[in-house]
């Protein structure tokens, strides 16, 4: 276990530092993440080096607070879940988040990794306001200005914004 | 009343107050309408100003999903750039795309409905290469035509020219080309500021009507903040492309709805390039109530376009009504008068009412 040196992906990942999380989006899956900051250095910290006890000395560092061995491995397990790091991990001891509650007990849970997947938005109407130029559409007064909610030119069954 | 407030905010750094649930859960609501939720979750974290947690939690979810959907657009233009690149055709980010990663300090600041591309070689080979990748053409119009990509589901806008209408506003897409640079991200090459301030006033003033949300009145503000065009250059493609009424109508809205700075050297070009027609409508619109305008407005887009094409308005109406048809044929003949009944359906009462002088007081 003590040779477990986790590398964080960096390749083909946009990442955006809010402070206290990190957003992250994958763009050979198209997938997009929100670390909170546990995460975070877990993901910042796993450079290919560092052992996971020496994360946990380091990320307790940063946050200010002691942080358990256990709670980097579930960070681990999470961000591989997530495909955010280089290559398995194995054998990471697997543990969850209610182990972690009942062994640490609920002060732990500020030291918890959480990683949560964004959902993204598929449509026009994501960016709100008016929908633009071939979105699909139910009535004129979503279309932007110019446009009219007509029965579509390539697809007579599907109304959009033309 | 909602959309005043951001306008304030956006002009003069005044955070709406949001005393109560409902309230802030209104501005939440006008801001993602109006394109500004991730700005205002970060204004609001900047000025640790008190919020509802309901509100903060909504602005953080919009934050969230702009970003993510953001990034996913960007990511398709770079391919789309790629993929055209690689057969020599040349192409340029238009609008939120070709603007998002420098002048924002995040995608999620400025969310856009599609990405929208130029395409500044053979148009046809252009298409013909998008379908052949998998993109699933489901719309076109006279300028442009929307793919889906395959990849990631983002709409597309392939634009053979900025704004309906093109012959009326001959852009020099070699000349744009040379002047662009490259991109600071995902997007590869970016046009320059005088090309983009071009743009961005053609799409707003004559395709729109000016009614956009106030992210992008927001973008000309940036734009002229964060990398001011050069007035000279600028004075040559606005001219070169006769648009120059059309950059004045932006420039005088963008000024009155978030306060975007109009230096002296460039208040003089506005007085100049603003025709006479449109200088009224400016004053009796525009300073008046300038929120009035925005999304979902109903524009007068009949009567701005007739303004802005002062002096050669037989080619407007010569081009508005070009059916795609060509020559002079009995299909032809009905194609333009269906886009005549169809146009007057979609813009004949606003434009009608634009018209009409606005009762005393």
């Amino acid at each position: 276990m003590e040779s477990i040196r986790p590398r964080a992906r960096t390749d083909r990942l946009v990442t955006r530092d809010l402070g206290d999380e990190l957003l992250v989006y994958d763009l050979e899956r198209h997938k997009a993440y929100c670390l909170n900051h546990v995460a975070m250095q877990v993901f910042r910290l796993c450079d290919g080096e560092t052992t996971i006890p020496d994360l946990a000395h380091r990320i307790g560092d940063v946050l200010g607070v002691p942080v358990d061995e256990r709670a980097v491995r579930l960070g681990l397990m999470r961000l591989e879940k997530a495909r955010l790091l280089d290559g398995p991990v194995e054998p990471i001891l697997h543990t969850s988040r209610r182990e972690m509650l009942s062994t640490l007990g609920r002060a732990a849970v500020v030291a918890l990794p959480v990683v949560t997947a964004i959902t993204v938005p598929t449509s026009a109407q994501a960016a709100s306001g008016c929908l633009p130029f071939g979105s699909p559409c139910t009535g004129s007064m979503q279309c932007c200005p110019g446009l009219s909610c007509n029965a579509s030119i390539g697809n007579p069954g599907l109304k959009t914004c033309n | 009343m909602l959309r005043a407030l951001l306008g304030r905010w956006l002009a003069t750094g005044e955070l709406p107050s949001a005393p109560d649930e409902s309230q802030a859960s209104l501005l939440v609501e006008a801001a993602s309408e109006q394109g500004l939720a991730g700005l205002l979750r970060q204004a609001i974290g900047q000025q640790s100003v008190r919020w509802p947690d309901a509100a903060r939690r909504a602005l953080r979810r919009a934050d969230h999903e702009a970003f993510a959907l953001g990034v996913r657009q960007l990511e398709t233009a770079n391919r789309i750039q790629h993929l055209l690149g690689a057969r020599g055709l040349r192409c340029l980010p238009l609008k939120g795309a070709a603007l998002a990663e420098r002048l924002y300090d995040s995608v999620a600041h400025r969310p856009m409905a599609d990405v929208d591309l130029l395409v500044l070689d053979d148009w046809p080979q252009a298409v013909t290469l998008l379908q052949e990748a998998g993109f699933a053409e489901h719309e076109q119009a006279d300028h442009a035509r929307a793919f889906l990509d395959p990849a990631s589901g983002t709409v597309v806008e392939l634009h053979q020219a900025v704004v309906s209408c093109a012959r009326l506003f001959p852009l020099d897409l070699d000349a744009a080309w040379r002047r662009c640079r490259p991109g600071a991200g995902l997007v590869k090459r970016v046009p320059s500021s005088e090309d983009l301030l071009v743009q961005l006033a053609l799409h707003a003033s004559f395709q729109h009507g000016l009614a956009l949300r106030l992210v992008q009145f927001l973008d000309v503000r940036r734009l002229l903040e964060r990398e001011p065009p050069e007035l000279a250059s600028l004075a040559q493609v606005a001219v070169g492309s006769r648009a120059q009424a059309a950059v004045a109508l932006a420039l005088e809205a963008a000024h009155a709805l978030v306060g975007a700075p109009i230096g002296p050297d460039l208040r003089e070009l506005v007085t100049a390039w603003l025709p006479g027609g449109l200088r009224r409508y400016c004053t009796s619109r525009l300073l008046s109530d300038p929120t009035a305008l925005l999304v979902p407005a109903d524009p007068p887009i009949g009567r701005i376009r007739w303004e802005l094409a002062a002096g050669r308005r037989m080619a407007l109406i010569r081009e508005t009504l070009r059916s795609g048809q060509s020559g002079f044929s009995r299909p032809a003949a009905l194609g333009t008068i269906r886009r005549a009944l169809d146009l007057a359906r979609r813009w004949g009462r606003p434009t009608l009412r634009a018209f009409m002088p606005r009762p005393e007081g």
